[in-house]
């Protein structure tokens, strides 16, 4: 979990450095389920780190919530269970801001958007044990020949596919429940989420998904601004100084430590909402 | 009205409440017809009056080599819709909700539901969403008036903006529940109730997920699992002793087998695998589970013709049985209703005429080609071939249960089975 800190950091460096533009992914976030405020951030379930399961909606809500406060933005954050439903809110209703990774945007989208970059994700590639329990040796391209891999809207499959890998698509828990029925061979996520979602849906599972010696891309999880939004690209650039600030006086460092840190407090803010009692 | 007892199992001369012995004939040779062509392997019949049974008949095969008894256990699916119905109109009584409250008071994720809209094709984008013009309530689920889909009738059904509602369900893992998914069925509703709805609340009648979303707010309501809510208010005071989410191990030798029939003759028991038609999936298999996570309101039960009887006893007697009171008089006859869903008709098992009410279709008037009873008779069915259905008037209960896919070939015969039961009234 220390990993994730590291990226926080990394993200500094990378709002400062980056352009208003780059390539990114997404789901999107919403918390207002109390009040439809005036502007909208729409994100994607992505338990731990963007779900509304969690204490304070995850450490990726979080960081963002304060960020929106600090940088005197009045906007809710919005979560839905599809990536496509976060599409349609940024550019069929010009919404605010998505939060996501793995977008897939065309050029001339991509032209309206500017993206700030919260965190830097780390991605590992999956198999189940009892289907492979010699491990399963994905190094090699010749190894993918024939294998279903499943893999998350929006991300870069073409490796797979050339390497003769059959490439279906879903969501993190349903991609973990079909390696588990043997429907795929093997799968890429965050590990602090398969982690979250195993001990969430399938207890008993536990240790059975094991994270492969191959090395998956670093994922970066943005913030989309809309320039359609009237207030899209003062937003964009309040926020980033905002989260700069948080950068370098240590909130981001701390709420990343307050959710993944490794002591009991820590995992207390990752438990089920529902499990307090 | 007295209110009726029906303690134990016993059955009275056909005679004796006013039905004919020489006329329920035509049930057995009715049943026994569709035996002798294998369009069904069995059935068990009840038709029960002023509180007796008077007929009560297992026919054919409940499975391979085993004959059906008249207490087989069958999947009864959608007739645990009303089970449900029961559940949310006790905690009506008790207080603890009110129809009209909306159902976001209760799951949060319900607020700000949007609506989808198709767009002309050749649009940059294939539908818009538009915000509900008034939040989904308790009631729109009892009445299925809320705008939630059943997967499956996009096959029935098909148009173009039911078909990207439904495409939505399948990408966010919302299934109708007869292949039951392996969470807690508050996963389930809590990602449905952020989905966009069909249609706008109250201004359509669409069969659909509604009593798996009740089952949940049961939950939430009572603070007691939906099966544990079930068990303790309904089939324990009723004496449903052979009603369950999930099957006791001991009872496994009493479910019946689902058998598929194409109608002219073939007739396979089904196996292991679910069957899939379109966008229907159905597990029999499931039914065998001694456990499970998913409670669906919609689908649930597994339960005996002569449990259900007590059940639907219940509501004829208006709301007791056996000197238990589930629910008043006055609750019944609010579900019984048929304005609750305004001008629309609930057009499914039935023609035009029939109304749903809050939980099961009711007769408004009699211009049918089949005539199953009187004005204010109230039925549901189950996709594996159950059907119940209440008269009031003749207080007259009839149930048919078999275990035989597809669906759409039953009504033929359940509309007879009523015919048969309605033509031996005798007094």
């Amino acid at each position: 979990m220390q990993r994730f800190a590291e990226f926080i950091f990394a993200a500094a460096a990378l709002a400062i450095l980056l352009p208003g533009s780059a390539q990114a992914t997404g789901p999107r976030v919403t918390t207002a389920l109390f009040s439809p405020d005036k502007n909208e951030v729409h994100a994607v379930d992505f338990p731990p780190f963007v779900t509304e399961e969690v204490v304070d909606g995850g450490p990726i809500s979080e960081i963002v919530r304060i960020a929106l406060k600090r940088a005197k933005l009045d906007a809710v954050i919005t979560t839905h269970p599809l990536k496509r439903m976060v599409r349609y809110y940024l550019l069929q209703e010009d919404a605010l801001a998505v939060m996501g990774w793995h977008f897939q945007f065309s050029k001339e989208q991509r032209k309206q958007l500017i993206f700030v970059p919260i965190s830097g994700l780390s991605e590992k590639f999956f198999y189940y044990k009892p289907a492979y329990p010699n491990g399963l040796n994905l190094n090699e391209a010749g190894n993918l020949k024939g294998k279903h891999y499943g893999a998350h809207k929006g991300e870069e499959k073409s490796y797979f596919a050339k390497a003769g890998a059959e490439v279906h698509f879903g969501r993190t828990i349903t991609m973990l429940k079909k390696l588990r029925q043997g429907d795929l061979d093997f799968i890429c996520a965050p590990p602090q989420s398969v982690e979250w979602l195993v001990d969430r849906y399938m207890p008993e599972e536990k240790g059975r998904f094991i994270s492969t010696e191959a090395h998956a891309e670093h994922q970066v999880y943005f913030i989309v601004f809309n320039r359609k939004h009237p207030s899209g690209e003062v937003a964009a650039e309040k926020f980033k100084q905002a989260l700069s600030a948080m950068v370098s006086d240590g909130t981001s460092a701390a709420i990343s430590k307050k959710h993944f840190g490794d002591s009991d407090n820590g995992k207390m803010f990752l438990r089920r909402l529902e499990t307090f009692k | 009205m007295t209110p009726a007892s029906a303690a134990d199992y016993k059955t009275v001369k056909p005679e004796k409440v006013g039905l004919s012995s020489e006329r329920l004939k035509n049930m057995d040779r009715l049943i026994d017809g569709y035996v002798e062509r294998k369009q069904i392997a069995g059935a068990v019949v009840m038709v029960a009056r002023k509180g007796k049974v008077a007929y009560f008949k297992a026919s054919g095969l409940a499975d391979v080599g085993k004959p059906m008894q008249r207490d087989t256990i069958f999947r009864i699916v959608s007739m645990t819709k009303s089970i449900t119905s029961t559940a949310i109109m006790m905690l009506y009584e008790q207080g603890k909700l009110l129809l009209s409250d909306p159902v976001s008071k209760y799951i949060p994720e319900f607020r700000n539901q949007k609506v989808l809209v198709p767009l002309p094709e050749g649009s940059a984008f294939p539908y818009k969403l538009v915000p509900v013009k008034r939040e989904v309530q308790i009631r729109d689920l009892l009445a299925h008036t809320s705008g939630i889909l059943y997967l499956f009738l996009n096959d029935v059904y098909s148009n173009p903006g039911r078909k990207m509602v439904v495409d939505l369900y399948k990408e966010a893992g919302i299934t109708d529940g007869f292949c039951r998914p392996d969470e807690e069925i508050g996963d389930m509703v809590k990602r449905l109730a952020r989905l966009p709805l069909y249609a706008q609340p109250g201004e359509v009648w669409d069969y659909g997920l509604n009593s798996d979303v009740l089952g949940y707010l049961v939950e939430v309501v009572s603070g007691m699992k939906f099966d544990a809510f079930v068990e303790r208010n309904i089939f324990n005071p009723l004496k449903m002793h052979d009603s369950h989410f999930y099957i006791p191990k001991e009872k496994l030798p009493r479910l019946a087998a689902v058998w598929k029939s194409d109608w002219h003759g073939d007739l396979q028991r089904a196996d292991e695998k679910p069957i899939m038609a379109g966008d229907l999936c159905l597990n029999p298999s499931d039914a065998e589970a001694l456990s499970g996570k998913y409670l669906a309101g919609g689908a649930n039960v597994l339960s005996t013709v002569y449990d259900y009887f007590r059940f639907a006893q219940m509501l004829l007697n208006g709301g007791q049985l056996d000197g238990v009171r589930l629910l008043s008089r006055k609750t019944v006859e609010l579900m019984t209703a048929t304005n609750h869903i305004g001008a629309h008709e609930a057009e499914f098992l039935h023609s035009k005429g029939w109304k749903f009410g809050l939980g099961f279709a009711i007769q408004q008037d009699r211009e049918h080609p089949v005539d199953s009873g009187d004005v204010g008779t109230f039925e549901w069915a189950g996709i594996y071939s159950t059907r119940f259905s209440v008269d009031p008037k003749e207080e007259k209960i009839t149930i048919f249960m078999s275990q035989t896919n597809p669906f759409g070939h039953h009504f033929e015969l359940w509309d007879k089975v009523l015919v048969q039961s309605a033509s031996a009234i005798a007094d």
